[in-house]
């Protein structure tokens, strides 16, 4: 606020607004809800340290409590929660955040808790799958992000724990492409949050985390897939590579129908989700494919830059500087995975850190040039 | 709709979750009780976390040949050793051929060649750690066997003694 106060009154002292509308502004600053980090803050505070204090109690005595009492306990706190948070759902703000949040971590502390109880032996996955499904009924209802986020963020790893630890009747490609898909499918939720009512909080979280997932495990995927495609591929994957193709067709879908996007960001958004599915299949299915290093490389970059593409479309400055950031390192990477060994001399040093000045300067001029351009097609 | 939907959704994992803890507990009172003879599973890390981890001795391999690669659920079945004899293996193979005579039988699947049927964890105190460096000469589980072949444990056993009492005392010997 004391920051905007300055602005308004440099653009006053400028002459480009007058001192009426100042006040205007001003007033009408004044009179919209605050979303204060300082409460949120105080909150966090008092909460970590009420929580602290009962872990250490209950921590201090937990071999003196009896089975029976540790699961009358949680299910006493458990119900309080909900009890709470039943009767403030229709008042939102931070107590009904707070109780929501706690009410839905608190189920992953049951889960544990009653596998331990009864030495339940488990991969990981079973319990956070468990979870997961226990609490997206909460987690719908979240106005906020933080229990969205977590809970999404859940649902993106989960899948990977499985793909490690299940030795089923699927090979390790399928498994792996499985577990990739999960956040494709997430990130369609997101999309078409626009077209059918899905809550504002989860569809943000699906989207953050399901194209954050998309574009860095991606990328990563593709291009090891490439360059170490025999050392993953074992059998053919195809039930695996028909879920990753099911998966982002069906995201492609859902930015076709989202309303508001542009011709420009539908067609960047689907080239990105094609590529990327290519990327991590084709390296699959091929055998011996010729300079599968270089072209894994490349793969990295082509989707780095529909990434850029997109948030420039979007006008998005932070994911268009990272993805031009994540771009210059790669080369940077590229130069090191060629020319490594120079490093080791002190001619070589001086040759590699002229490279990294290159390519960051190069990385500045076409960041601005690519900005104005990409503002011309929005 | 909005409250019972709300309703439901805080109800949901308080019933679910009780639910599981009577079946749970249902399934450790029902069933045929045996003892299972364990041993390290790893001789390095007995203790993960807190908890034991160990691989229980059928005094068979289940995993032998073939099926340690199929992904067919493994079945093993235990002879009528009375507690606190420790039962073993009579037969192991695939759940689908099991024989007929096979009453009591634990099922499970093979990871890396060694069968496991989820009661290879006890959680222990943090206390007992620092005490079970090494796993204890003669440690037993008590196990719980359903007719449907799950298993759940109910003690951890030391030369016939409960695991807490042993390691109050690790020089007390059961009477053979």
């Amino acid at each position: 606020m004391v920051r905007l106060e300055k602005r308004l009154e440099a653009w006053r002292d400028a002459g480009l607004i007058s001192g009426e509308q100042l006040q205007q502004i001003q007033q009408f600053e004044a009179s919209q809800p605050r979303n204060s980090w300082g409460v949120w803050g105080v909150l966090g505070i008092g909460a970590t340290a009420v929580i602290t204090g009962l872990v250490s109690v209950v921590a201090a005595n937990w071999e003196a409590i009896g089975v029976t009492a540790k699961l009358a306990a949680y299910f006493a706190v458990q119900g309080t929660l909900g009890f709470f948070f039943y009767r403030r759902h229709d008042k939102p703000g931070h107590v009904r955040e707070v109780l929501l949040t706690g009410s839905g971590l608190l189920v992953l502390a049951g889960i544990g808790l009653i596998g331990q109880v009864y030495h339940l032996r488990s991969d990981g996955w079973q319990g956070l799958l468990l979870w997961l499904a226990l609490t997206l009924p909460l987690v719908l209802l979240a106005e906020h992000r933080l229990l969205p986020f977590i809970w999404v963020a859940g649902l993106v790893v989960t899948p990977w724990i499985w793909a490690e630890a299940f030795r089923g009747a699927l090979s390790e490609g399928d498994r792996i492409l499985i577990a990739s898909a999960v956040p494709v499918v997430a990130a369609a939720v997101g999309l078409i949050s626009g077209k059918w009512t899905v809550p504002q909080a989860f569809a943000s979280a699906c989207l953050v985390w399901g194209m954050g997932a998309v574009c860095f495990g991606g990328a990563l995927f593709a291009n090891i897939a490439w360059a170490e495609g025999a050392g993953l591929r074992g059998a053919a994957p195809w039930l695996g590579v028909g879920i990753v193709w099911l998966a982002s067709l069906s995201c492609v879908i859902a930015a076709r129908v989202r309303p508001g996007l542009s011709g420009a960001v539908r067609g960047a958004l689907s080239a990105l989700l094609l590529v990327v599915a290519l990327g991590c299949t084709l390296p699959l299915m091929l055998t011996n494919p010729p300079h599968s290093d270089i072209v894994g490389a490349l793969w990295f970059l082509l989707i780095w830059s529909l990434a850029a593409a997109l948030a420039g479309l979007l006008d998005l400055k932070r994911l268009f500087d990272l993805s031009s950031v994540v771009i210059a390192l790669r080369f940077v990477v590229i130069y090191f995975e060629v020319f490594g060994s120079l490093a080791a001399t002190g001619l070589g040093l001086i040759v590699s850190g002229a490279v990294i000045i290159g390519v960051a300067l190069v990385w500045h001029r076409m960041r601005a040039r690519l900005r104005l351009w990409m503002e011309a097609r929005r | 709709m909005k409250a019972r939907w709300v309703l439901a959704s805080v109800l949901l994992p308080i019933v679910v979750l009780a639910g599981w803890i009577v079946r749970l507990e249902t399934a450790r009172n029902a069933g045929r009780e045996v003892v299972l003879a364990v041993q390290a599973h790893d001789p390095r890390d007995l203790l993960a976390g807190h908890y034991l981890q160990y691989a229980v001795d059928y005094g068979a391999t289940p995993c032998d040949g073939a099926i340690a690669t199929s992904a067919a659920n493994v079945c093993v079945c235990l002879d009528d050793a009375v507690p606190p004899q420790a039962s073993r293996a009579n037969w192991a193979g695939a759940c689908s051929l099991r024989p007929n005579d096979c009453e009591t039988f634990i099922e499970g699947r093979c990871e890396y060649s060694r069968f496991v049927a989820g009661i290879e964890r006890f959680y222990i105190p943090e206390a007992y750690a620092p005490k079970l460096t090494q796993v204890p000469a003669h440690s037993t589980v008590k196990v719980r066997v359903a007719g449907d072949g799950s298993a759940l444990v109910n003690a951890f056993l030391v030369e016939g003694i409960p695991l807490n009492e042993y390691v109050a005392n690790p020089s007390t010997r059961s009477p053979k």
